[in-house]
C-alpha cells in the first residue's frame, strides 16, 4: 500500500515537474507582461468589437493613425503621428462648395484633411499598407449589408465623414404619412374643417411611430400630447390599457421606432381618435405610416475618403472638426486585412446580411502593430510578442519604447485568485477590490486610475406616478416635494458611502467629474475652471468673500462636503408639513420608498449596499423627529431598472454615468436625452435658465442650451456656442450643471476611481495618472527584472509582499 | 421490453420539441440587454436585429429555426457571443476540460464513496462510522465552491503545490493537464464522495440486517462472503443508477469550478448566452441539456433492468 502511494506520488511530482517547466533564459532577455482578465475577447475586429475585453487586443496589435504618449516631462500627453507620416493638413479650401460632399462654399477650415500614410506600416505578413487599404477597409466598415456596429464611429460623433451614414443606411425604408390633409378651401368657412385622402396601403402594411408626427395631430407627435398633461393620458387610455405604453414598448426594440399595425392596435387607435373627439372609423389611417420604398443607393466614391496618392487620403467631414479632434478621433484605426477580411465574410440571413470571421480566431486575423496575435485559447488566454515586421522598431523614433516581448493575458474570474496569483508572482498587475484596498492602501505599488463615470442616485419625482404606486399607509408622493429631496441630498454621508463601496474613489456633488478636459489645448479640467467651482458652492449655499464663512472660492469649494443632517432633517421636516397641509400625505403613512437595484445579491457592486447606507442615512437623520420610524426603503432586484425608472414604475435607482472625457459639453446629454437618460421626471425642454452673456441675461429651457453649447442648434435656437470662447462655454455648462443638480432630481455621490498593484518586476511610465495616456501604458513600461530572473526571484520567496 | 424502449423515446422526442418551444418563446420574450447610448447609433442595432429576422412574428421565427435544424442540421451561428462562429464547434471546443474533469472526479470519487460507505456500514455505529458519518454531512453540507477556494487557497497559494488554474493549450489528455487538473478535481469530488458514502452505507445497512444475510450466514457463508456476494449486489441495485445520474449531470459541467480554476469549460455558456440574448447558442445549449437530461432518465430506468434483471420494464 505504501509502495503504491510512494508511485502514486512520484507520478504526481513529476508531472508537476513537466506542467512547471518553462521558458529558459537563452542569453535573449525576455520580459512578459502577464495581466489578466475576466474573459477572453468575442471579437477584436476593429469593425465589430463592443466590449472592453474585445478592445484589449486591438490596443497592442494595432495602431492609430496618431497616438497619444506622454510627454518629455511625463505630466501631459503629445500627439504624435504612427501610422500616418505627418499632422493632418486642413485642405478645406479643395472642397469648400463641392456639393457631392454637402461642404459650404464659405467653408474656411475644419472640414477636409489631408493625411500623409506611413509608407513603413506593413501588415504582420508583409503586406503592404497603403491608401487602398484605408478606403477598402472604410468601405467595409460602412458595408450596408454588414451594418458593423463601429461604424458609426464615422458619422456619430465628433468625426462626420461625408455621405458615410447615407452610405451604410442606403437600403433603409423611407416612411410616409399615409393620411394627408386637405385644408379647407375658405379658411373662413367654419363649417369646412378640411378633409385627408389616403394612400392605397393596406392595413398590414402600416405602422404607428410616436415619436413622428402624423397628421391626426399636425404639427405635433403623440409623445409629445401624452407628456403634456394627465388630461392627454387618459385620452390614450383605452379600457385599462395605456395605447401609448403598448405602442411605445414595442417600438424600443423595433427599427426606427415603427410599429406595425395590429388589429388590435387598429381597434385601440380608433378608440384613442374616440376620445379626441374624432368618431370617424377610418381615423386610425391618420395615425399611420407606410415604407415608400428604399432610399436611393449611393456610390461609394460620394463618401467622404479619397485616396489622392499611393500613400496620401483626404477625409472630407460635413461637421468641422478641429486640428485637435481629428487627431483625437484618428488615433483608432479602422483598418482591415483585405483578403482575411473578405475570406472570412459570408451571408448569414436570408435577407443577404453579411458577417466576417475576421478577429475571432488568430488565424482569422492580422496584426500591424508593435505586437502581434500569437496564440489564443479562447475562455482561457491569450498571448502576443513582438512584431518584427513594426516599422516602430527601426524607425528611431520609439526609442527607449515598447520594452515588452511578451504579453499574456489569462482568464481568471474571482479576484481572490487574481490576487492570490499577484502575489505569487504570476501577474503583474491586479485590480483591488474595496476589501483588499484596506490592506494595501499605503503599498507603492498602488495606482489609482480616475474614470470619466459619476456614481449617483436618481429619484422619481412624477407625482402621479408616485401617487399610482402607493398604497394605503404607504406615501410615495412626498418625493415629488423639492424641499424633501433636497433634504434626502444633505442627508447622505458620501465620505461612509465611499469607505464602504469604493473606498479610492473620490466623492463627487457634480454631474461632471474631474477626468473632463474643457480646454483641449492647455488640458484644463473643467472642475478646475471658478465657473465649475462656483456651481457647486451655490448649489450647497456656501458663502465666500469678505466677512463670508470662507474667505476664498477656492476654500468653500474645498470645504464642500454636502452632509449636513441638521439641516437635512430641518428640510424634511419642512416638506412633510407641507405635504400634510396639502392633504397628500397622512400622518399615520409611512414614507415606503422602493430602491431598484440589478441584484440584491452584493457583488462587486455592492448594490443592495447602497439601498442599505441610503436608508440608514435617512433613518438617522430622522431620528428624534415626528419623522422617526416613517421612513422605509424596499430594495427590489430589477435587471431593468433604468427602463423601469423610465417608466415612473420605481422610486429611487443607483446611475453611473460617464462620457468622452475630451468633450464635458455633450455629457449632460445623459441626463438630458429622453432616449438614453434614466429618469423622465425633469423635462429639460421645460425647466429653464438664465445665463448672462456677454452682458446681456438670455433665458432658454436646458434642451436649447445644450443645442446651443454643441453646435445643434435648429428650432428656437439662433445662438451657437460650439465654437464660442472656453472660458464662455465653461460658464453655460456650469450654470446647465448647477440648474440640474437644484431640481434634487439626480444625486451625486462619488466619481469612480479604479486601484491596481503592479508587481515589483514593472514600473510604469509615469507615477500620476495622465489624461488620456493613463500612466504610460505598454509603451513606457519598464522592467526591474527580465522572465528569468524574475522566475528566481520568486522562487526564492513564498509569496510576495506588496503592503 | 424494445416497444417499452421506443415508446419512451417517442415520449421524450415530444418533451424535447415542447419544452424547446416553450424555451423559444420565452427567450424572445426577454426585452434587450442593450441600451441606446450616447455617441452610438441605436438604429444600427435595431436594423441588424432586422437583418437577422427578429421583427418577424415569434411563430415564424421559430418555423425558420426549425426548418434550419431538420433540413441542414444547422443550429446558426453565434450572434453576440462568438460572433459568427458555429456554435456546435463553439461547444464541442468548450466540452472536452468539462467532461474531463468530471470524468476524473468521477473515477476518483466512485471507488472512494463506496469504499467508505461499505467500511461505515461494516463498523455501523463504532466510533469509524460516527467519524464517517459527521465528515459525510460537513461535506454534503458545505457547497463544492468553497472546497474550490479553500483547495486554492491551501495547495496553491499557501503549499505552492498546484498552479492556481488549469493550464492553457488544447492538450487535455497530457499528463502535465492532468497535475494542473488536480485541485479542480478534488474540488468536484468531495460531495460525490460525500453522497455515495451516506447513499452506499444506508443501502448497505440495511441489507446486512436481512433475513436472507441471516440465512446466508447460517448456511455457513463467512461475514466477507456474505457481504460481497449477496450484500453489495443487492445494495447495488439502487447505487448504480446513482452513479449513472451522476455521470450524466457532469454534462453541464460546473460555472463555479470552472471559474475558480480557469477552466475553458461550458458551464458558464448557457448563462452567458441568456444574458447576452444569444438566441442560437441559448436554443442549441437547451436543446443539448434537455436531451441529456431525459435520455438520461430513459438510461437510468432501463439500468435497472441491467442490473438486477428481476426488475422488468413496460411488462404487464
Amino acid at each position: 500500500m505504501k509502495k503504491a502511494l510512494v508511485i502514486v506520488l512520484a507520478l504526481i511530482m513529476s508531472f508537476g515537474v513537466i506542467a512547471c517547466g518553462g521558458d529558459k533564459d537563452n542569453g535573449v532577455k525576455e520580459y512578459t507582461y502577464n495581466s489578466y482578465g475576466p474573459a477572453t475577447p468575442d471579437t477584436w475586429n476593429v469593425h465589430t468589437w463592443k466590449t472592453a475585453a474585445d478592445s484589449e487586443i486591438l490596443t497592442f496589435s494595432e495602431m492609430g493613425l496618431y497616438d497619444f504618449v506622454l510627454n518629455s516631462t511625463k505630466d501631459g500627453y503629445d500627439i504624435v503621428p504612427e501610422m500616418a507620416a505627418a499632422d493632418p493638413v486642413d485642405v478645406t479650401s479643395v472642397y469648400a462648395g463641392n456639393s457631392d460632399y454637402g461642404v459650404p462654399a464659405n467653408a474656411k477650415k475644419g472640414y477636409a484633411y489631408k493625411i500623409a500614410l506611413n509608407q513603413n506600416a506593413v501588415w504582420e505578413n508583409g503586406d503592404p499598407i497603403n491608401a487602398d487599404t484605408y478606403v477598402d477597409s472604410m468601405k467595409k466598415i460602412l458595408d450596408p449589408d454588414m451594418l458593423n456596429r463601429r461604424a458609426d464611429s464615422y458619422y456619430s460623433d465628433s468625426l462626420v465623414i461625408a455621405n458615410a451614414e447615407a452610405y451604410l443606411k442606403q437600403n433603409s425604408y423611407e416612411y410616409k404619412t399615409v393620411a394627408t390633409f386637405i385644408p379647407p378651401v375658405n379658411p373662413d368657412d367654419k363649417e369646412d374643417e378640411g378633409s385627408y385622402v389616403y394612400a392605397d396601403v393596406a392595413d398590414d402594411k402600416m405602422y404607428l411611430n410616436f415619436d413622428k408626427i402624423p397628421p391626426f395631430f399636425g404639427a405635433n407627435t403623440p409623445r409629445e400630447f401624452y407628456e403634456a398633461s394627465p388630461m392627454y393620458v387618459e385620452f390614450f387610455t383605452v379600457d385599462g390599457v395605456d395605447v401609448f405604453k403598448k405602442v411605445t414598448e414595442i417600438a424600443a426594440n423595433s427599427r426606427g421606432g415603427y410599429v406595425k399595425l395590429t388589429d388590435e392596435l387598429k381597434t385601440l387607435i380608433i378608440a384613442v381618435s374616440k376620445n379626441f373627439g374624432v368618431e370617424d372609423p377610418l381615423s386610425y389611417k391618420q395615425w399611420t405610416f407606410y415604407q415608400d420604398g428604399s432610399k436611393s443607393s449611393l456610390a461609394f466614391d460620394k463618401v467622404g475618403i479619397k485616396k489622392t496618392g499611393e500613400y496620401e487620403i483626404h477625409l472630407i467631414t460635413t461637421k468641422p472638426i478641429n486640428d485637435f479632434f481629428i487627431r483625437y478621433t484618428l488615433s483608432s484605426n479602422w483598418i482591415v486585412h483585405k483578403k482575411t477580411y473578405e475570406d472570412g465574410t459570408k451571408v448569414v440571413s436570408e435577407d443577404g446580411f453579411k458577417r466576417t470571421t475576421y478577429g475571432t480566431k488568430k488565424e482569422s486575423y492580422m496584426s500591424y502593430g508593435p505586437y502581434r496575435l500569437t496564440n489564443f485559447q479562447d475562455g482561457k488566454f491569450y498571448e502576443l510578442k513582438k512584431n518584427d515586421k513594426w516599422y516602430g522598431y527601426a524607425d528611431g523614433k520609439h526609442e527607449n519604447q515598447f520594452m515588452t516581448t511578451k504579453i499574456v493575458n489569462t482568464v481568471v474570474q474571482t479576484d481572490e485568485t487574481a490576487l492570490q496569483m499577484f502575489e505569487k508572482g504570476e501577474l503583474d498587475t491586479v485590480t483591488l477590490g474595496s476589501d483588499s484596498m484596506e490592506k494595501y492602501k499605503a503599498s507603492k505599488h498602488l495606482y489609482i486610475t480616475p474614470d470619466s463615470y459619476s456614481a449617483s442616485i436618481t429619484l422619481n419625482t412624477d407625482f402621479n406616478k408616485l401617487k399610482a404606486r402607493q398604497t394605503e399607509g404607504k406615501n410615495k408622493t412626498i418625493m415629488a416635494n423639492k424641499t424633501f429631496r433636497k433634504g434626502i441630498s444633505l442627508a447622505v454621508d458620501r465620505k461612509a458611502y465611499v469607505k464602504k463601496i469604493n473606498p479610492v474613489a473620490d466623492v463627487g456633488f457634480g454631474l461632471v467629474n474631474y477626468m473632463y478636459t474643457a480646454d483641449v489645448n492647455s488640458g484644463k479640467i473643467y472642475r478646475e475652471y471658478d465657473a465649475a467651482k462656483e456651481a457647486l458652492v451655490n448649489l450647497q449655499e456656501l458663502e465666500y468673500g469678505a466677512g463670508k464663512e470662507y474667505a476664498t472660492l477656492d476654500e468653500a469649494y474645498k470645504a464642500i462636503t454636502g452632509y449636513n443632517p441638521t439641516k437635512a432633517k430641518e428640510l424634511m421636516i419642512q416638506a412633510y408639513d407641507e405635504e400634510l397641509a396639502a392633504g397628500n400625505i397622512k400622518e399615520s403613512d409611512i414614507i415606503t420608498l422602493e430602491f431598484a437595484v440589478y441584484t440584491t445579491s452584493d457583488g462587486e457592486n455592492g448594490w443592495s449596499m447602497w439601498a442599505s447606507l441610503f436608508e440608514s442615512d435617512i433613518i438617522k437623520t430622522l431620528k428624534g423627529t415626528k419623522l422617526e420610524n416613517k421612513f422605509k426603503i424596499e430594495i427590489k432586484g430589477d435587471q431593468q431598472y433604468t427602463d423601469t425608472m423610465r417608466a415612473g414604475s420605481t422610486d429611487i435607482i443607483r446611475d453611473m454615468w460617464g462620457g468622452n472625457s475630451m468633450n464635458p459639453f455633450s455629457l449632460l446629454q445623459v441626463y438630458l436625452d429622453k432616449e438614453i437618460r434614466s429618469n423622465n421626471s425633469l423635462d429639460g425642454d421645460t425647466v429653464m435658465l438664465t445665463v448672462n452673456i456677454n452682458g446681456a441675461d438670455k433665458t432658454k429651457s436646458l434642451n436649447d442650451w445644450f443645442d446651443c453649447l454643441n453646435g445643434l442648434c435648429t428650432n428656437g435656437c439662433e445662438d451657437n456656442y460650439a465654437e464660442a470662447d472656453g472660458e464662455l462655454r465653461v460658464k453655460i455648462l456650469a450654470a446647465m450643471e448647477s440648474r440640474y443638480l437644484s431640481e434634487y432630481t439626480h444625486i451625486p455621490f462619488y466619481f469612480r476611481t479604479i486601484a491596481s498593484l503592479n508587481s515589483k518586476k514593472i514600473n510604469e511610465g509615469a507615477d500620476a495618472y495622465v489624461n488620456l495616456v493613463g500612466f504610460g501604458g505598454i509603451r513606457f513600461m519598464t522592467y526591474n527584472y527580465t522572465d528569468a530572473e524574475w522566475s528566481n526571484f520568486i522562487k526564492d520567496r513564498n509569496n510576495l509582499n506588496y503592503q | 421490453m424494445f416497444k417499452y424502449v421506443i415508446k419512451r423515446v417517442l415520449l421524450m422526442l415530444i418533451t424535447l420539441f415542447a419544452i424547446l418551444s416553450v424555451s423559444f418563446v420565452l427567450i424572445k420574450l426577454l426585452p434587450l440587454m442593450e441600451q441606446p447610448t450616447v455617441g452610438k447609433d441605436w438604429e444600427i442595432i435595431l436594423r441588424e436585429r432586422e437583418a437577422l429576422g427578429y421583427n418577424k412574428p415569434i411563430i415564424v421565427q421559430y418555423g425558420i429555426f426549425l426548418k434550419r435544424i431538420f433540413t441542414q442540421w444547422n443550429w446558426g451561428i453565434g450572434e453576440y457571443m462568438f460572433p459568427t462562429q458555429s456554435v456546435v464547434e463553439v461547444f464541442s471546443r468548450r466540452l472536452p476540460p468539462t467532461l474531463l474533469i468530471n470524468i476524473y472526479s468521477l473515477i476518483f470519487s466512485v471507488p472512494l464513496g463506496i469504499a467508505l460507505g461499505i467500511f461505515a456500514a461494516l463498523k455501523k455505529n463504532k466510533w469509524q462510522d460516527h467519524t464517517i458519518s459527521v465528515l459525510v454531512v460537513v461535506f454534503i453540507s458545505v457547497p463544492s465552491f468553497v472546497y474550490a477556494f479553500l483547495i486554492q487557497y491551501i495547495l496553491s497559494y499557501k503549499l505552492g503545490w498546484f498552479p492556481f488554474q488549469i493550464k492553457p493549450g488544447t492538450d487535455w489528455l497530457s499528463p502535465a493537464m492532468f497535475y494542473t487538473m488536480i485541485p479542480p478535481i478534488l474540488s468536484l469530488s468531495f460531495g460525490v464522495v460525500a453522497g455515495l458514502t451516506r447513499f452506499t452505507r444506508a443501502e448497505l445497512t440495511e441489507v446486512l440486517t436481512s433475513d436472507y444475510m441471516l440465512l446466508a450466514r447460517t448456511k455457513g457463508l463467512t461475514r466477507k462472503q456474505a457481504t460481497i456476494r449477496h450484500a453489495l449486489k443487492n445494495a447495488m441495485v439502487p447505487i448504480f443508477p446513482m452513479i449513472i445520474g451522476q455521470f450524466i449531470s457532469i454534462m453541464s459541467g460546473s460555472i463555479i469550478i470552472e471559474q475558480v480554476f480557469g477552466v475553458p469549460g461550458v458551464g458558464s455558456l448557457l448563462i452567458q448566452s441568456i444574458n447576452v440574448r444569444d438566441y442560437n447558442f441559448f436554443m442549441a445549449l437547451s436543446a443539448f441539456y434537455i436531451f441529456i437530461g431525459l435520455a438520461g432518465g430513459i438510461i437510468i430506468d432501463l439500468s435497472y433492468g441491467f442490473i438486477d434483471p428481476r426488475i422488468r420494464m413496460g411488462e404487464k
